[in-house]
């Protein structure tokens, strides 16, 4: 039997616009966040923990819509809904001016949070001590004209949290980089280190803004983990996402995911050489979907490669194919035509079609910036296309490497 | 011809027409003959065999192809058999690479032979697979079908060597068939074609995001433009957004405001429902009291009733009857009565009276005798003797009044006279020396003694005037005095005659009247009407005494009845100032009764509240919460209802305004916030659309002008490389 139990969330970044979505589906994608946070604590009450820590990017922005906000302060107000635990992130950090922290400009609007509710509301580590419970739990929050620079594990930045408590268990709960797993495309904040994070006061550092899950052990367990976002933000959020729960033990800590977003994610390169029409590649991509168990509730990008025929163009999947899942995104930038290069390379050079061909070969290979490799290489398929096809339709744009 | 030799020597490949012998091939038969050295334009008649000559020279170069495989309909070997039969056969002389040839091919036996100048077969050079010789592959470099590109119009192609139009006369001519061979290797396309392919896709670039097909130029523009009215509208919402800030704070304090207001209303209206509570106790308290002092004004009333009957005018009248029986008892009291005897007086009966008017006359038979002589006096004859005698007195008076004017006249008479002769003496004289000079002073003017006369004229005339004046001054003074007084002198004289006249008329009809009634003389009779006079004044006197006897027993009946109509039984041994006491005291309460009757109780009855209003005002007591109970400290200064009512309501506007101003901000907050949240990402996600369009679109521009100037380079140096060696193997030829 664990000294404590608690639901750890982060990231689900209420109300996100989901530009990279089609129209139709972002609204369905946002009620999907608000399902998460909803079974996040129906998940809390069913395994009766004595908290949900949530690390941060709770909101995606500095300023939502009213529905959402609406959303997320009464969301708590489930009966039997434990503690919970905020930690402001970079993308929703506490300010006075915060329309969703500042209980006053909240109240204002007419909404407060219950008071189950807490928020750090300090870029100081302070505690929060759980009535009925071992735990201690310690959190601080990103401020809105503090440095995301400050390193939050700091000795110097820990305070109080330091210092002599008794026999209770302390647990944090913030938002921050772990050094060295900063995946792409990610900004620091927050910056620690592994070995700031072993030398803490906290016996489990319930940590924010990776969205995807990760872990540090040590002999204990784990010591800190990072629940990912709670639903993929993101069209390279791979795999599955959700929560954590929390086992604390004085001696052992022990985490086990609770999974809150019904899609995943998925990455899979599909072969287009020799397709001779866009329905051949919509095919190809269908029975790559198919093979890797793409389901019709999932979102998946594919990456194209090889070569099409001559004067097939593909734009964009069919109907049929962008009906086959929730999302699918396609990456057309390794295929290229079918223009055999190499013979004009090493064909006698008498033709203008062969010189040409030759001239910019040699300035591709001559070219260090990858965006002018590209260019060339366009205006090489296009030239051929134009003697060869007497016509040229725009396809290589998105040429890339 | 020249042909391009692939190996690159310049010169090889060029091949010279000589002559062509057609012993049976499509229309032909006959020889013809080409200058070598020249344009050959070959001209005829339509369906004369100039395609067909053209024809039998590539069937000579190439052959025919029989394969039914790859054209199923008809051959060229059977299409080009000779319409009138006989042999299927052409000969073709030819100069190649400085050698003449003869080429023979027999369709129908399917030979071919080449012979040279030197009378040596040299057919086997030609061979091209096993039963193939491509006389013209070996001798231009050219197939079959780059030989027709390069070489051939035929009919039906003529118009595209000059075509109407441009494009088709520029991909037709000969030059674009060269330089298509020249550019690719299937010959089918020339970089001019491919240069025009390029610039077309440039000039219609389809753009999904602007739903457009345009120059690719005009696509950036647009999706540069489009991308900034979007940065613009995204700017705009997020500036919104931000402007919410403000807002949300001034919100914030706004409900603040509101709900210290409203906490304020609630103190102010507890403290008005206590001042309610208070004044609704305080009506009903004062109506209590109302309705207490209206019992006791009835009770007075109702004590007061039995005075009500008694007249307001009772006390009056009974204290001026009672006045007026005292100065009528007085009248009747002996002289010597005592004072406050009244109680014995009005006994005085109209008997007593008789008696005492008869104890007081002198001679009753004289009087008597008076009465009868003058009782039956006619009127005119009363009015004779009482004319007379006020006639007597008045005439007396008048006349010494005359006769003292008579005197006063004569004597302003007499004074104004004396003034007028005091003017008029020395008028006189001085006129008469005047005249009497004058008439001196004219005599003598007539005689020696002029001079003289002239001092007399001059001191008469003078003279004369002078003493006219005065006279005409005394004549003329005080002349409306003198008038004025001979008048009064003359009526009085009047005046005196006219009374003396009447006086002696009333005479003589008193004289006649005493002989008439029996008396010896008009002063007999004057002196006995006296008497008569002073009878009848002594028996008006009794008379009046004997009806103010009757009057006091009335007034004192009066009196008693007034008394016992007021309810006082009347006490002989009090006075009747007692009894007025009681009086005034009885009328003094009958009139309090009439006055509570009629005033009094109505009107404070009329201060009453009404049932209904007693009961409405308990029920409020009652529903006023507990809050409203009576403050046993109320604070020094507590405001009235009225002032807690005002500022209740100023409370309520000031309320109004904040609730009125909370839902404005609100509704501008939500507003904004909606917009931003429904537009911008939108907005952005189509930003980002416009992005990778504009991307896209420069990069396939990027691309396309470089495809366009790399292609433009090198064709034109393959082009020029294509025209040096054609031109050096003309020259060489």
């Amino acid at each position: 039997m664990a000294a404590a139990r608690f639901l750890q969330i982060s990231d689900l970044h209420l109300g996100a616009p989901f530009g990279w979505l089609a129209p139709e589906r972002r609204a369905e994608r946002r009620r999907e966040q608000q399902r998460a946070l909803e079974d996040a604590v129906a998940e809390a009450i069913h395994r009766r923990v004595e908290g949900i820590l949530i690390a941060g990017d709770l909101f995606d922005r500095e300023g939502v819509d009213a529905q959402t906000l609406a959303f997320a302060v009464h969301v708590f107000e489930a009966p039997g809904c434990p503690p919970v635990l905020i930690a402001p992130g970079n993308h929703d950090p506490w300010s006075l001016t915060s329309p969703y922290w500042n209980a006053r400009l909240l109240g204002a609007r007419g909404w407060s949070w219950p008071e189950h509710v807490h928020v750090f509301t300090s870029a100081r580590w302070s505690a929060r001590r759980l009535a009925g419970s071992p735990v201690e739990v310690w959190g601080r929050s990103f401020t809105t004209g503090i440095p995301s620079a400050e390193r939050p594990l700091d000795p110097a930045m820990l305070g109080d949290a330091s210092r002599e408590n008794g026999s209770a268990l302390r647990v944090a709960v913030f938002h921050g980089s772990r050094e060295g797993f900063l995946p792409p495309g990610q900004v620091t904040a927050g910056p620690f280190s592994d070995e700031e994070a072993r030398r803490s006061p906290f016996v489990y550092l319930a940590a924010g803004h990776y969205h995807l899950r990760s872990r540090l052990d040590h002999a204990g367990g784990v010591r800190l983990a990072y629940a990912g976002s709670a639903i993929a933000i993101a069209s390279d959020e791979l795999g599955a996402h959700g929560a954590l729960e929390v086992r604390i033990d004085r001696d052992r800590v022990e985490t086990e995911f609770v999974e809150l977003d019904r899609r995943r994610v998925h990455e899979l390169s599909v072969d287009v050489s020799g397709a001779a029409s866009e329905d051949q590649v919509d095919r190809r991509i269908f029975g790559a979907l198919d093979g890797a168990g793409v389901r019709e509730c999932d979102l998946a990008t594919v990456r194209l490669q090889g070569r099409l025929s001559r004067g097939v163009r593909w734009g964009r999947p069919g109907a049929e194919l962008a009906a086959r899942l929730f999302h699918l995104r396609v990456d057309p930038r390794a295929v290229r035509p079918d223009h055999d290069l190499e013979s004009l390379r090493r064909g006698s050079g008498l033709t203008t079609e062969e010189r040409f061909a030759r001239a910019l070969l040699e300035r591709i290979q001559s070219e260090d910036d990858p965006d002018q490799r590209a260019v060339i290489e366009s205006a090489l398929y296009y030239g051929l296309d134009a003697l060869r096809l007497r016509e040229v339709t725009p396809g290589y744009e998105e040429l890339g490497e | 011809m020249r042909g391009f030799d692939r190996s690159g020597a310049a010169g090889a490949g060029r091949v010279k027409l000589l002559r062509l012998k057609a012993d049976g091939f499509g229309p032909l038969r006959g020889e013809y003959r080409f200058a070598p050295d020249r344009l050959n334009l070959v001209l005829d008649q339509n369906e004369s065999g100039k395609s067909s000559l053209l024809a039998a020279i590539a069937a000579a170069l190439y052959g025919l192809d029989g394969d039914k495989r790859t054209h199923r309909l008809l051959t060229p070997l059977e299409r080009w058999r000779p319409w009138g039969g006989g042999p299927y056969r052409i000969e073709l002389e030819l100069e190649a690479a400085g050698e003449r040839l003869t080429v023979t091919r027999d369709f129908e036996r399917g030979t071919v032979e080449v012979w040279n100048d030197r009378g040596r077969e040299v057919t086997e050079a030609y061979r091209l697979g096993k039963d193939e010789f491509a006389i013209g592959q070996v001798s231009l470099g050219l197939d079959a079908s780059e030989f027709e590109k390069c070489a051939f119009i035929r009919q039906g192609e003529l118009e595209e060597v000059v075509p109407g139009d441009e494009k088709a006369r520029r991909a037709s001519t000969l030059q674009a068939r060269l330089e298509n061979a020249a550019d690719t290797r299937v010959g089918d396309t020339n970089a001019i074609e491919a240069l025009r392919a390029l610039e077309g896709a440039a000039e219609s670039y389809a753009c999904p995001e602007l739903g457009s097909t345009l120059r690719v130029e005009t696509t950036i523009q647009r999706l540069e433009t489009k991308r900034e009215l979007l940065d613009a509208e995204i700017h705009a919402l997020e500036h919104d957004l931000e402007s919410m800030t403000p807002d949300l704070e001034e919100l914030a304090r706004v409900v603040e405001s509101e709900q210290e207001a409203r906490e304020s209303l609630a103190r102010l209206e507890a403290e008005r429902r206590r001042a309610r509570a208070a004044e609704v106790r305080d009506r009903l308290e004062r109506d209590a009291a109302r309705r207490r002092e209206v019992e006791r004004l009835r009770a007075e009333a109702e004590s007061l009733a039995p005075m009500s009957g008694v007249p307001a005018a009772a006390e009056a009248e009974f204290r001026d009857d009672v006045a007026r029986l005292d100065e009528t008892v007085r009248r009747l009291r002996p002289p010597d009565a005592v004072e406050g005897s009244e109680r014995e007086t009005p006994a005085a009966t109209a008997g007593d009276l008789e008696a005492q008017m008869r104890s007081g006359l002198e001679d009753p038979s004289r009087d008597e005798a008076l009465l009868a002589r003058f009782g039956s006096l006619l009127p005119e004859q009363r009015e004779t003797l009482r004319g007379y005698l006020n006639f007597e007195i008045e005439c007396r008076t008048e006349l010494s009044a005359l006769e003292r004017a008579r005197v006063e006249s004569r004597a302003r008479l007499r004074e104004i006279e004396a003034t007028r002769r005091s003017l008029r003496v020395p008028g006189w004289i001085l006129a008469a020396l005047g005249f009497a000079s004058t008439g001196l002073a004219a005599a003598l003017a007539l005689g020696p003694r002029a001079g003289e006369s002239l001092v007399l004229l001059f001191g008469g005339l003078p003279a004369a005037v002078l003493g006219i004046a005065l006279l005409l001054v005394a004549s003329g003074r005080r002349r409306a005095e003198r008038q004025a007084a001979r008048d009064r002198l003359r009526e009085s004289s009047e005046r005196v005659d006219s009374l003396t006249r009447r006086r002696a008329d009333n005479e003589a009809r008193l004289e006649a009247l005493a002989r008439e009634l029996g008396c010896s003389s008009p002063a007999e009779l004057l002196r006995d009407w006296n008497d008569h006079g002073e009878l009848l004044r002594r028996r008006t006197a009794l008379e009046e005494q004997r009806r103010a006897g009757e009057s006091a027993a009335e007034l004192r009946a009066r009196a008693v009845h007034a008394l016992e109509s007021a309810g006082i039984a009347y006490d002989p041994g009090r006075g009747w100032a007692d009894h007025l006491e009681d009086l005034a005291a009885r009328v003094r309460g009958a009139e309090r009764h009439a006055l509570l009757t009629l005033e009094l109780i109505p009107a404070a009855e009329r201060a009453l509240l009404d049932e209904a209003a007693v009961r409405n005002l308990k029920e409020e007591l009652a529903a006023l919460p507990g809050d409203a109970a009576p403050d046993p400290a109320p604070a020094a200064g507590s405001r009235t209802l009225a002032a807690l009512e005002q500022a209740i309501e100023e409370l309520r506007g000031v309320i109004d305004l904040l609730v009125e101003r909370r839902s404005t901000l609100r509704i501008r907050i939500e507003e904004r916030s909606r917009r931003y949240h429904a537009e911008h990402a939108a907005k952005a996600a189509e930003r980002g659309a416009m992005e990778g369009a504009l991307t896209r679109a420069r990069r396939f521009r990027q691309a396309i002008e470089l495809a366009n100037t790399t292609l433009r380079e090198v064709a034109l140096d393959t082009h020029r490389r294509w025209a040096q060696f054609l031109s050096q193997s003309g020259r060489s030829s």
